[in-house]
């Protein structure tokens, strides 16, 4: 069990320890010497919490083997990497029997799911931003599709008003010729003044129309790219 | 055994004592969650393992995520915590205080299932170990996502073999979980488990 990657440790129901891994004690810093005999409840307080101890005893009288995930109790025999982060581990718990009627020894097996808690946590974030980037597009698609309705509409009322001001125009024009053709020159200047009037408004019509399409473009260009990297908190970079 | 000559009464007594295992463990599960579990009366039937596949009540998703532990010996069988996968994962989210991110199950939160399974199915065993008066074998618990009938098949029973199979239903109420366990027996061990009954009877 000693060139086992994992940390073992056997209890008596005395609570003492039986038995320490090389594992552990590398993990640990606590030379086998040290731990033989030892209260292991001493060395490692949170092992006395309510919800642990009851279920090492249950264990320590044959029952069921106990699993202690990760993700409620971190560790139960706690150990730290060099660069003093804890190292994540799930311990079960196996009963064994001692070879006495009714005596049961239990065999600690700590696993360290350090990499995978991180890994795991890696890929949860890397979901978690593209199912918002899907939702962003997802708005941005729909706000899109309006602000083409909204295009749609302003071009349809104004295409609408210049050909009606085109329209009055040219019945305007059609009218001033007719009473040209019948001799009638009176007032001929001032129709065609109106008429001139009324291209001229419709020449800044089409005017203001153009710059509000290229005042688009300009903003369009200026709108940054929606996949940028976009700086995080820890200095790296993530997608936009 | 002669199954058929299963009395009424035996079967209640197995009812009953179902009954006050998964209420244990429905107390654990309890203090767990802080969430108030309702539990359906257990149901009890003597079938074919290769029955299971049509049994009512039980998933038949592939999906289903289980923690299973089987036990070995003068009285086999296994205790399974069946949940649907959606379930399983607003539970460990409830459990572990995670308000962030997708319920779905992942190598982490499996993890964590499978403490809670263990607890919940430890508290079902205990009563019928307490009956028992004897040492039960048990295998450390498994996370697997599969059948309850493909379960028995892996856990070795033979497909002709009659069991008693009990399966209670019951619902986490405030995180709206349901889940099922279910526990499939050795007729040879239902007969030392009645046989047990009986004593403690004074029958």
């Amino acid at each position: 069990m000693d060139l086992l990657p994992v940390g073992i440790c056997i209890i008596d129901e005395g609570l003492k320890v039986r038995y320490w891994n090389t594992c552990l004690e590398e993990w640990t810093g606590m030379p086998t010497a040290d731990m033989l005999g030892q209260d292991l409840t001493e060395h490692f307080p949170g092992l006395k919490k309510s919800g642990v101890i009851e279920r090492i005893r249950q264990v320590l009288q044959g029952g069921a083997p106990a699993v202690f995930s990760s993700q409620i109790h971190i560790c139960l025999i706690p150990s730290y990497f060099p660069d003093g982060t804890m190292r994540v581990q799930r311990t079960t718990l196996i009963p064994l029997n001692t070879g006495s009627e009714g005596h049961f020894n239990a065999m600690f097996v700590c696993e360290d799911v350090s990499a995978l808690t991180e890994q795991v946590k890696s890929v949860r974030a890397m979901r978690n931003q593209t199912l918002h980037e899907l939702e962003e597009r997802r708005k941005a698609e729909l706000a899109l599709i309006a602000a083409h309705e909204d295009l749609r509409t302003y071009l349809a009322e104004n295409t609408s008003r210049l050909r009606n001001s085109l329209n009055n125009a040219a019945d305007d024009l059609k009218m001033i010729r007719q009473e040209m053709e019948a001799g009638d020159r009176d007032g001929v200047g001032t129709k065609l003044r109106d008429v001139i009037v009324t291209i001229e408004s419709i020449e800044k019509r089409l005017s203001e129309l153009n710059e509000a399409a290229r005042e688009r473009q300009r903003e369009i260009r200026r709108a940054p790219p929606y996949f940028i990297p976009e700086p995080r908190d820890d200095g790296s970079t993530n997608r936009r | 055994m002669c199954v058929t000559c299963l009395k009424d009464e035996d079967l209640d007594a197995i009812k009953e004592l179902v009954n006050i295992g998964v209420g244990r463990a429905a107390a654990m599960l309890n203090e767990i969650t802080c969430s108030h579990i309702i539990l359906h009366v257990p149901i009890l039937q003597v079938i074919r393992i290769d029955e299971l596949d049509s049994i009512g009540g039980l998933p038949r998703n592939e999906g289903a995520a289980t923690v299973k532990i089987d036990f070995r010996g003068f009285f086999t069988g296994t205790t399974a915590l069946i949940f649907p996968p959606e379930s399983a994962a607003a539970l460990v989210m409830a459990i572990t205080g995670e308000t962030d991110g997708q319920p779905e199950l992942d190598a982490i939160r499996t993890e964590t299932l499978m403490e809670v399974g263990n607890i919940f199915i430890n508290g079902v065993m205990g009563s019928i170990g307490n009956v028992l008066g004897q040492q039960i074998t048990y295998l450390p618990p498994v996370y697997v996502e599969d059948t309850i009938a493909n379960i028995a098949r892996s856990a070795r029973f033979d497909p002709d073999e009659r069991v008693l199979l009990a399966n209670t239903h019951f619902y986490v109420e405030d995180i709206n979980v349901e889940g099922i366990i279910v526990m499939i027996l050795e007729i040879g061990s239902l007969d030392i488990l009645l046989g047990r009954i009986a004593a403690v009877r004074g029958g």
